[in-house]
C-alpha cells in the first residue's frame, strides 16, 4: 500500500471527513438555505422596486456571487480546528497520508460543497422557472447573459473563489491567531475584489484588463494552494 | 521498536533535549518520569511524530516518526493529557470514525473496556464528567490494537476504582506483546506496573533501566533513622525511608517517588552507579 496516496484509504478519509463535519453541516446547510433564500428574494424585490425586469442573466450573476462569497467560507465551517492544538492532534495522527488529507480538504473545501450548492441553486430556480414564478420567464441555460459573458470573466470568477478558498484553508493551519485572523481579512478582501473586478473594469471601459486580473489571481492561488499544502506537510503540535 | 539517535530539541531557543539516545523494546510499560516541564509530553509527541527535532533521529520501526506515513500511524495511538471532544459525538462514533483506518480495530474490545471502565458508549460526550471522558478514550485507544501506545498523564482526573482498573487493563494489554509508555508526575498511580522506567531532566536521561537493575543498584530501607551513605531520605510515619547504592546485593522493594527524589539530587553519583 503506497505511503503517499492509496486511492481506498482515500475515499476512508473524505468519508471520515464528511461525518466528522456532520456537526458543523447544520452551519453549511443554514448558510446554503439562507443563500437559496436570498437570491429569489432579491430578484424579486429588485424586479418589483425598479419596475425593470431583470433577465436569467441577473439571476445568474446574483446565484455566481452569492455561491462564491458563501462556498469560499466552507474551510472556515468544515476545518475551523486543524491548527489547534488540541484538536488538530487527532487530526495530524489519522492514518492517512498528509497529501490524502490535504486533499481531502481541498475536494471538500473546492468541489463537494460548492457544487452541492450550485446544484441546489440551479435546481431551485428551474423550479421556480417551471411554476411560472413571477419575473422567472427563462432557465438559466436559455439566458441571453451567456452570449455575451466572456471567458476573462468567468475565469475571474473562478479564481476569485478557488483562490481565497485555498487561502482559507493555509488559513486554518495557522497556529497564531493574530496571523491567523489577518490572513482571513486579506483574503476576504480578495475575494470581495476578485468577484467584482471584472465589473468595476467594464463599468470603466478597461475589460481589456480581465486577463492580466486573471493571471495575477492564478497566480496567488497557486501560492495559496503551495502554501497551504506546505503548512500542512510541516506542521507541528 | 522505537529509537531515538542523538536527539535535539528545543521551543524556538529553549532547548529541551540535546544529543538524547532511548530505546524502547516492544513488550514493556515504560514509565517516563521528570519533573514539570523537562519534556515528558514533547518526548511522546516527537515519538509520534506531532513534533520535529531539531537534530537525530526518532523512529517507529524504522520509520522516521515526524513523517507521519500511515503505516507508522497505524501503528502507535497518543492519548494527550487533554483532549477536546466533539460534545455532540458518543464514544461508539468516535471509534467508528477512527475504526476503518485500523485494521487491528476490535469491536468486542472497546466495549469490553468501556463496561470494565464503567462508561457507558452510546453516552454523549458533552453529558460525561471530564473523567468519564478520560476513561472513553483510553478504551477508545486501546481497542484500535496498535502495537505502541502512548499516555500522557492517563490518570489525571480518574477516581480511585478507576486507576486500578486502568492498571488491570494495561497489565493484560502489556502481556500481548504490545509497548506502553506512560508519561506522569503522579509516580504512586503507576508504581508495580511501570519496567522500565526513564527519568528526564532538562537536557539530558537521567535514568533508563529496568526494576530490576535498579533495585540491584539502589537498595531501599525503611529505618529509624537517616543512614549516612544515604542518596535520598525522607521521614515517614513509620521511620525513615533510604535510598542507598546496594552493596550487598541484597532485594528490597523499590519505591519510586524515592527513587524519583534520589535521582534528582544525585545526578552524578546515579549516572556512575548505572554507567
Amino acid at each position: 500500500m503506497s505511503q503517499t496516496f492509496d486511492i481506498k484509504r482515500f475515499g476512508q478519509l473524505v468519508l471520515h471527513d464528511v461525518k466528522r463535519c456532520s456537526p458543523r453541516i447544520g452551519t453549511v446547510g443554514a448558510v446554503m438555505i439562507s443563500e437559496l433564500t436570498f437570491t429569489p428574494l432579491m430578484v424579486l424585490s429588485q424586479n418589483f422596486l425598479t419596475q425593470d425586469p431583470h433577465g436569467a442573466g441577473y439571476r445568474l450573476m446574483l446565484m455566481v456571487l452569492m455561491s462564491a462569497f458563501l462556498a469560499s467560507m466552507m474551510p472556515m465551517q468544515l476545518y475551523p480546528n486543524v491548527g489547534k492544538k488540541k484538536f488538530g492532534i487527532y487530526f495530524a495522527l489519522l492514518p492517512a497520508s498528509k497529501w490524502e488529507k490535504y486533499l481531502s480538504m481541498v475536494l471538500l473545501s473546492l468541489v463537494l460543497v460548492p457544487l452541492a450548492l450550485m446544484v441546489a441553486n440551479v435546481a431551485i430556480d428551474s423550479l421556480l422557472t417551471a411554476v411560472q414564478a413571477p419575473y422567472y420567464h427563462k432557465y438559466l441555460w436559455q439566458s441571453e447573459a451567456l452570449q455575451w459573458i466572456e471567458p476573462a470573466m468567468v475565469c475571474n470568477c473562478a479564481l476569485a473563489f478557488i483562490g481565497p478558498t485555498l487561502g482559507f484553508i493555509y488559513a486554518n493551519a495557522i497556529q497564531n491567531k493574530t496571523c491567523r485572523n489577518i490572513m482571513s481579512i486579506v483574503l476576504w478582501l480578495w475575494l470581495m475584489g476578485g468577484v467584482f473586478s471584472m465589473m468595476i473594469l467594464e463599468m470603466a471601459d478597461l475589460a481589456g484588463m480581465g486577463w492580466y486580473i486573471v493571471a495575477a489571481q492564478a497566480l496567488l492561488a497557486v501560492l495559496m494552494g503551495f502554501l497551504g499544502w506546505n503548512k500542512m506537510k510541516k506542521m507541528n503540535y | 521498536m522505537i529509537e531515538i539517535r542523538n536527539l535535539d530539541f528545543s521551543y524556538k531557543k529553549t532547548p529541551v533535549f540535546s544529543d538524547i539516545n532511548l530505546s524502547f523494546p516492544q513488550g514493556a510499560i515504560y514509565g517516563l518520569l521528570g519533573e514539570n516541564g523537562v519534556g515528558k509530553t514533547t518526548l511522546l509527541k516527537i515519538i509520534c511524530g506531532l513534533q520535529r527535532p531539531s537534530q537525530g533521529t526518532c523512529t517507529v520501526d524504522g520509520m522516521t516518526s515526524h513523517d507521519r506515513l500511515p503505516e507508522m500511524l497505524q501503528r502507535i495511538v497518543f492519548l494527550p493529557d487533554e483532549v477536546t471532544l466533539p460534545d455532540n459525538s458518543t464514544p461508539q462514533r468516535y471509534v467508528d470514525e477512527l475504526a476503518p483506518f485500523y485494521s487491528t480495530f476490535s469491536q468486542g474490545t472497546f466495549l469490553h473496556l468501556m463496561q470494565e471502565l464503567e462508561v457507558e458508549p452510546e453516552r454523549k460526550f458533552r453529558e460525561m464528567s471530564f473523567g468519564q471522558q478520560k476513561k472513553s478514550l483510553i478504551a477508545a485507544s486501546l481497542s484500535l490494537g496498535t502495537d505502541y501506545v502512548l499516555l500522557d498523564e492517563p490518570t489525571n482526573g480518574l477516581d480511585i476504582p478507576s486507576k486500578a482498573q486502568f492498571r488491570s487493563i494495561l497489565s493484560k494489554i502489556a502481556d500481548e506483546g504490545k509497548t506502553i509508555i506512560i508519561s506522569t508526575h503522579q509516580v504512586r498511580d503507576v508504581e508495580n506496573l511501570i519496567d522500565p522506567i526513564v527519568i528526564l531532566s532538562h537536557n539530558a536521561v537521567l535514568l533508563d533501566a529496568s526494576v530490576q537493575k535498579i533495585t540491584e543498584k539502589l537498595y531501599f530501607e525503611y529505618g529509624g533513622e537517616v543512614r549516612e551513605d544515604a542518596l535520598y531520605s525522607e521521614l515517614m510515619p513509620a521511620g525513615y525511608m533510604n535510598v542507598v547504592p546496594n552493596t550487598t546485593g541484597e532485594e528490597s522493594q523499590m519505591n519510586i517517588e524515592a527513587l524519583f527524589n534520589a535521582v534528582l539530587r544525585n545526578k552524578n553519583q546515579i549516572n556512575e552507579l548505572f554507567k
